[in-house]
């Protein structure tokens, strides 16, 4: 259900920068996708495909890259990845963190002919 | 041809949740987003907050359901303003159903909305709707897994509250392991202990509450 939803928002900024761009027919999409957002990976494909069908992406690739969590310590500064869920930092054992990385959604690029 | 796009897939509904953050600062209402898994107490804890703050604070409410008004047949005997979102089986509400919600409000006669969101701890967590906060709603009897399961929930949330706390000695539910788990996911997120049904421990989530819109 979350794929689902994710994928029919991605198709919301797939359309309008094919438009925009003048393209016809994709053949590829790129994504990135942090690793908070705990998607399926098989999930979000068999969404894709779904979604897809009737689309001028109805042929393409999704290719999707996973962005490991990454926080900065708001005491020492230490910019560290986080592993197994545990925000607290190594060096001086604070939990107050900025989020840097691990929570995108990002459409990156789209492949296709005009 | 390659088209570089970089951008948030979840764009059109942030823009509009940053729109709907603007229009809630102007008319100085507060918006809480509850969000749980189904039948862990959000309408519950609506009605116990409403009989204890409805005098003091104008409250309004918008309550996601995902296809029938149950929930909010529930809160009509409090006589505030409910608006309902039937998502017709959508996992989540998004900012552009609660712009369009907040319209048949009048947000100068309100200080506090609560959002009900559709009961699911994945979805509501990803979308934003322009609330002040997020309130994680969960109970002793869905096991002390949720934050181990959820981290981003609790990650995002601004307070949690652990409701059926009276029946924590019926389950299995294990404490320890729940704020160890919360402890290392959010050290700083505070957790009260409550019981809906029997009146436990909400004067420290009615406190918090009058902290937010003050």
């Amino acid at each position: 259900m979350h794929e689902l939803s994710i994928i029919e928002n991605i198709f919301k900024v797939i359309e309008k920068a094919a438009s925009e761009n003048d393209i016809k027919k994709i053949s590829q999409v790129n994504l990135k996708i942090g690793k908070l957002q705990q998607v399926v990976p098989d999930l979000l494909q068999s969404a894709f495909e779904v979604v897809s069908k009737d689309t001028l992406a109805n042929e393409a690739k999704l290719v999707f890259e996973e962005v490991p969590v990454k926080v900065k310590c708001r005491s020492c500064q230490k910019e560290f990845g986080v592993e197994n869920n545990i925000f607290v930092c190594p060096n001086c054992a604070s939990g107050e963190l900025d989020l840097l990385q691990g929570k995108e959604l990002f459409l990156v690029s789209l492949e296709g002919d005009k | 041809m390659k088209i570089e796009v970089m951008k948030s897939v979840l764009e059109a509904n942030e823009d509009k949740a940053k729109e709907v953050r603007t229009l809630l600062k102007q008319k100085k209402v507060v918006m809480l987003n509850l969000i749980s898994s189904p039948g862990s107490g959000k309408t519950s804890l609506l009605e116990r907050t409403l009989e204890q703050l409805g005098n003091n604070i104008k409250i309004g409410i918008i309550e996601g359901d995902v296809a029938t008004d149950k929930d909010a047949k529930r809160l009509q005997k409090y006589n505030v303003p409910i608006v309902m979102i039937n998502t017709e089986g959508g996992c989540h509400l998004d900012s552009a159903s609660i712009e369009k919600a907040l319209g048949k409000f009048d947000l100068v006669n309100l200080d506090l909305i609560f959002v009900e969101n559709v009961g699911n701890l994945v979805c509501p967590t990803a979308f934003d709707l322009g609330e002040n906060a997020k309130v994680a709603v969960v109970s002793t009897t869905e096991g002390d897994d949720k934050p181990a399961k959820y981290p981003m929930l609790f990650r995002e949330a601004a307070v949690a509250l652990l409701n059926k706390i009276d029946l924590v000695e019926h389950t299995d539910f294990n404490k320890d392991v729940f704020y160890e788990e919360l402890t290392k996911l959010n050290s700083k997120l505070p957790v009260y202990e409550i019981s809906c049904t029997k009146n436990i421990g909400l004067a420290s989530w009615l406190k918090w509450l009058e902290g937010q819109i003050n």
